[in-house]
C-alpha cells in the first residue's frame, strides 16, 4: 500500500508551533510541497523521515506507523536541504559507506551504485572526491544516495536551490523518472519546479496546509484574478504600493506589469490575463489572508528563481 | 562498516597527532630512560643507589631538620595538585607551628627567632674565615637540634600531619610527603644485588621493564584518544552529514559500537608497535640473559587497553552529548588532576586512579602490594568505558529521533535551529 497518510499532526519547537494540524494523503508519483521560507516544509519532511518527533496526530508511511523509526528508515530515502558528504571520500566510497549504513551487502551495493551512477550520469566521475563536485553533480549524487536502498518513498527537500537552469531541468526530469514507481515528495519554494514536475501539490504557510489539490486546480482558482497593464515606469512605485505585482517586463520607458487582485484594478488600459502557476500561488496565499504585499520571500522565490 | 570507520579515523589530523605523541613519548621517555642495561652492583663502588624504607630513627631527625629550616626561611614549599607553590604563614599559624617545633625539638620560639646564623641549603653568599662573601653550595645551617627521647614515632606523625594542615596541605610533612622525601635510605650491597637478581632472573628482565613501559605509555594513552574520538564523532556534524546518517537503517547501538571498536583498534596499533619496539630494544640490551618476550605485551594489554577504551568512550560520549571541545576539556582535566595529584610515582595505585604510575624498574613489592587495587582499577575503567559507549548510543538515538538535542546544542545540526 504505497501511500502516506498524515492526520492532524502538530509539532512544536518550544512554544513555537511549527506544524498546525497538518493532514495530507500522498499517493504514488510526484507530490509537491510549496511554501515560502519558514513555512514548515522542512519540519514536515523531517517528520516524515522519522528525524523529528511530532507532538500528536498520526502518520503512516506505506502502512508503517512513523513511530517504527527503523522500518520507516528502510522504506524512505531522504535528500536533506543542505546535502553534503565527507569531502575526502570519492563518490563511490561515499555511496558505499551510506549503503553499508543501510545494511546492504557488498555485492548488492556495488551493483546498485554502478546502476545509479549511470542513471544520474555520474559514472565517469565515480572516483572524483566529493569536495571537487559541482553543485549539480552534488545534487545528483544526493539523489543516488537517497535511492541506493531502493526506497518506496523519496523525500527531497529544496533540491534545486542554487542550481543553474540546465541542471535544474535535468534534476527535475530525473525526479520525474524516479517517481514512476514510488512516492516522491518534493519540497520547494520555487514555483517553477512544482509546475514542471508535480501533479498533486500542497501549499504550506506558517505550519499550516493552506491548500491542496492539483496544479491545474490551483491555476483555475486564480482565473479572473490576474491582470496585465503596460504603464510608464514612473507609475511603478504607485502600482507596487497598491497591488500585488507578480511580474514586470521592462520595455524602454514602459513596463508591462502583472497584477493579482480580487477585482479589476482601476488602471487605464488594464486587461485580464491568463494566470500561470506563480500568479496562482500568490493568489492562493493572498486569498488565505497571508501578507504578500511587499513580501521579499514571496517575490524573491516566485519572481526571482522561476 | 568496521573497516570504513577505521579508514575514517586513520585519515585525520588528530590521528596523526596521536601517533606522533605515542612515538614521541616512547622515544623521549622509555627509550631514553633504558638506553643502557642496568649494571650489576659492584662491591668496589661502595654506592648502590637508594631505596625507600620507613626507619623512624633516620626519618624523624631528617624531617624535623627540614621543617626547622623552612620555618627559619619563612617560606614553605608545597605541591597542591602537583603544582609548585610557596606558602608564607600568617603570624597566628607561625605561632601554632612554633609550638609544634618546640615539642619536636625542645627549642622555644624565642630561641628559633633569635638564631641569626641561619643559612638555607643551596647556593648562596656566605662569609669565609676572612669575612669575605663567597658563593658556594652550603648545607643548611640551623640551631642544634636534639630530638627528645620521649617523642614517639606515632606522636611525631600526629605533629607532622598537624604541620601539613597548618601549611595548607601538599607539604613535605603530610603522609605522602614524609614517605617521599624523608624515607630514602642508601641500599646495601646485598639489597642492591637482590634487586638486580630479581629483575634479571625472577622477572626475566622484561617483567620489570614492562611496568616502566606501561607507566610512560599510560600517561599519553589516558588522554590522547579523546582527541581522535571527538574528531571522528564530530565529523558528521562538521560535514553536515548527521541527517543523512540518521535516516539510514542501521541501529544507533550498532553504529556507535562499530565506531568505538574501530577507534580503539586503530589507536591500539601504534601502541602495539611501541610494545614490539620496547621488546626488541630491551632484549637486545640483555643478550646474555633469558628474556620473557611476552611480559611487556601481557602487562600492556591489561594496563593500557582500559586507558584507550576510557578516553575514546569519554570522547564519544561528551562529543555526542555536547561538543568535542567539552570532551577534550573533561578528559583533559581529569587526566591533569590524576597526573598532577599522584602521591608518588611508584606503589600508590588507588582503585579510581585514572593514570596508574610505576616509574621504576625496581620496587616490585610496592606494585605487588597494590595488585588487587590495580586489577579493580583496570576492570572498573573498562566497564565504565562500555557504559559510556552505551550511553552514547542512547544520546545518539534520542538526537536521531529529534527527541533531544544534547546539552548546549548549537549550529546547523541543532534541530531547534533548523529551518522550518
Amino acid at each position: 500500500m504505497d501511500v502516506i497518510e498524515i492526520q492532524n499532526v502538530n509539532k512544536f519547537y518550544g512554544k513555537k508551533q511549527a506544524l498546525k494540524n497538518v493532514s495530507l494523503t500522498i499517493n504514488q508519483g510526484m507530490f509537491g510541497l510549496l511554501g515560502r521560507n519558514g513555512a514548515g516544509k522542512t519540519t514536515l519532511m523531517k517528520t516524515l523521515a522519522a528525524l523529528h518527533k511530532k507532538r500528536d496526530g498520526s502518520i503512516t508511511v506505506c502502512g508503517i506507523p512513523i513511530e517504527n523509526a527503523k522500518e520507516i528508515r528502510a522504506v524512505t530515502g531522504y535528500l536533506p536541504q543542505d546535502f553534503a558528504m565527507y569531502g575526502g571520500m570519492s563518490i563511490y566510497e561515499a555511496l558505499d559507506y551510506l549503503g553499508a549504513l543501510s545494511g546492504m551487502p557488498k555485492k548488492l551495493r556495488r551493483e546498485r551504485i554502478d546502476a545509479l551512477l549511470k542513471r544520474v550520469n555520474l559514472s565517469e566521475h565515480k572516483h572524483v572526491k566529493v569536495k571537487a563536485l559541482s553543485g549539480g553533480m552534488n545534487r545528483r549524487m544526493g539523489i543516488a544516495q537517497a535511492l541506493l536502498h531502493d526506497p518506496k518513498v523519496l523525500i527531497v527537500d529544496e533540491p534545486t536551490a542554487g542550481l543553474d537552469p540546465e541542471e535544474r531541468i535535468r534534476f527535475r526530469n530525473l525526479l520525474c523518472e524516479v517517481a514512476e514507481d514510488r512516492i516522491v515528495i518534493l519540497s520547494t519554494h520555487i514555483v517553477g519546479d512544482i509546475e514542471a514536475a508535480c501533479e498533486d501539490i500542497a501549499i504550506m504557510n506558517d505550519g499550516e496546509i493552506l491548500w491542496k489539490g492539483t496544479v491545474s486546480e490551483l491555476i483555475k482558482n486564480a482565473e479572473g484574478k490576474v491582470f496585465s497593464v503596460r504603464v510608464q515606469r514612473k507609475f511603478l512605485p504607485q502600482i507596487k504600493s497598491g497591488y500585488i505585482v507578480t511580474g514586470m517586463l521592462m520595455q524602454g520607458d514602459y513596463t508591462t506589469v502583472r497584477i493579482v487582485s480580487d477585482t479589476e484594478p482601476d488602471i487605464e488600459n488594464i486587461f485580464p490575463a491568463e494566470p500561470n502557476c506563480e500568479d496562482a500561488y500568490i493568489w492562493c496565499l493572498h486569498s488565505h489572508g497571508c501578507d504578500v504585499y511587499g513580501s521579499e520571500d514571496v517575490y524573491g522565490s516566485a519572481g526571482g528563481e522561476s | 562498516m568496521f573497516f570504513k570507520e577505521c579508514k575514517k579515523a586513520v585519515f585525520s589530523i588528530t590521528f596523526l597527532l596521536y601517533v606522533f605523541v605515542v612515538f614521541a613519548m616512547y622515544t623521549s621517555q622509555f627509550d631514553s630512560d633504558t638506553s643502557a642495561p642496568e649494571p650489576a652492583p659492584s662491591k668496589s663502588s661502595g654506592e648502590y643507589g637508594y631505596t625507600d624504607k620507613l626507619i623512624p630513627e633516620t626519618l624523624m631527625p631528617n624531617a624535623i631538620d627540614g621543617l626547622v629550616g623552612e620555618y627559619m626561611s619563612g617560606e614553605f614549599t608545597t605541591y597542591p595538585m602537583g603544582f609548585y607553590k610557596k606558602v608564607t604563614l600568617t603570624e597566628k599559624k607561625k605561632t601554632a607551628l612554633a609550638e609544634i617545633i618546640t615539642e619536636l625539638t625542645g627549642l622555644t620560639p624565642e630561641e628559633l627567632d633569635g638564631f641569626n646564623d641561619y643559612v638555607p641549603e643551596g647556593f648562596s653568599y656566605v662569609p669565609d674565615e676572612n669575612g669575605d662573601l663567597i658563593l658556594g653550595y652550603h648545607e643548611q645551617v640551623i640551631p642544634e637540634i636534639a630530638v627528645p627521647e620521649s617523642l614517639t614515632y606515632e606522636r611525631f606523625r600526629e605533629l607532622m600531619d598537624k604541620t601539613d594542615k597548618i601549611i595548607g596541605g601538599g607539604s613535605y610533612y603530610g603522609e605522602s610527603g614524609i614517605s617521599r622525601y624523608y624515607s630514602r635510605v642508601p641500599k646495601t650491597y646485598e639489597e642492591a644485588l637482590a634487586d638486580y637478581n630479581h629483575i634479571i632472573y625472577d622477572e626475566k628482565v622484561t617483567g620489570a621493564y614492562a611496568r616502566l613501559f606501561c607507566d610512560y605509555a599510560g600517561i599519553d594513552l589516558a588522554v590522547m584518544p579523546v582527541f581522535v574520538a571527538a574528531a571522528l564523532v564530530s565529523l558528521d556534524r562538521k560535514s553536515r552529514m548527521s541527517d543523512l546518517i540518521y535516516s539510514r537503517k542501521i541501529s544507533s547501538l550498532r553504529l556507535v559500537f562499530t565506531r568505538f571498536a574501530a577507534l580503539v583498534t586503530v589507536m591500539l596499533i601504534p601502541a602495539a608497535v611501541t610494545v614490539v619496539m620496547a621488546n626488541i630494544s630491551v632484549s637486545s640490551r640483555y643478550p646474555d640473559f633469558t628474556v620473557d618476550m611476552l611480559a611487556i605485551p601481557k602487562l600492556a594489554a591489561v594496563w593500557l587497553i582500559p586507558n584507550v577504551l576510557l578516553a575514546a568512550a569519554m570522547g564519544m560520549f561528551v562529543t555526542e552529548l555536547s561538543s568535542p571541545i567539552l570532551a577534550v576539556f573533561v578528559q583533559g582535566a581529569w587526566w591533569m588532576k590524576s597526573v598532577m595529584s599522584a602521591d608518588g610515582l611508584t606503589g600508590e595505585i588507588a582503585p579510581f586512579t585514572l593514570v596508574c604510575r610505576h616509574n621504576s624498574l625496581y620496587k616490585y613489592e610496592a606494585f605487588e602490594n597494590t595488585l588487587p587495587q590495580f586489577i579493580f582499577n583496570r576492570t572498573f575503567f573498562t566497564v565504565l568505558a562500555l557504559v559510556l559507549v552505551g550511553l552514547t548510543a542512547v544520546v545518539y538515538e534520542l538526537k536521531r529521533r529529534g527527541i533531544w538535542n544534547g546539552l548546549f546544542p548549537s549550529g546547523k545540526n541543532s534541530f531547534r535551529k533548523s529551518s522550518v
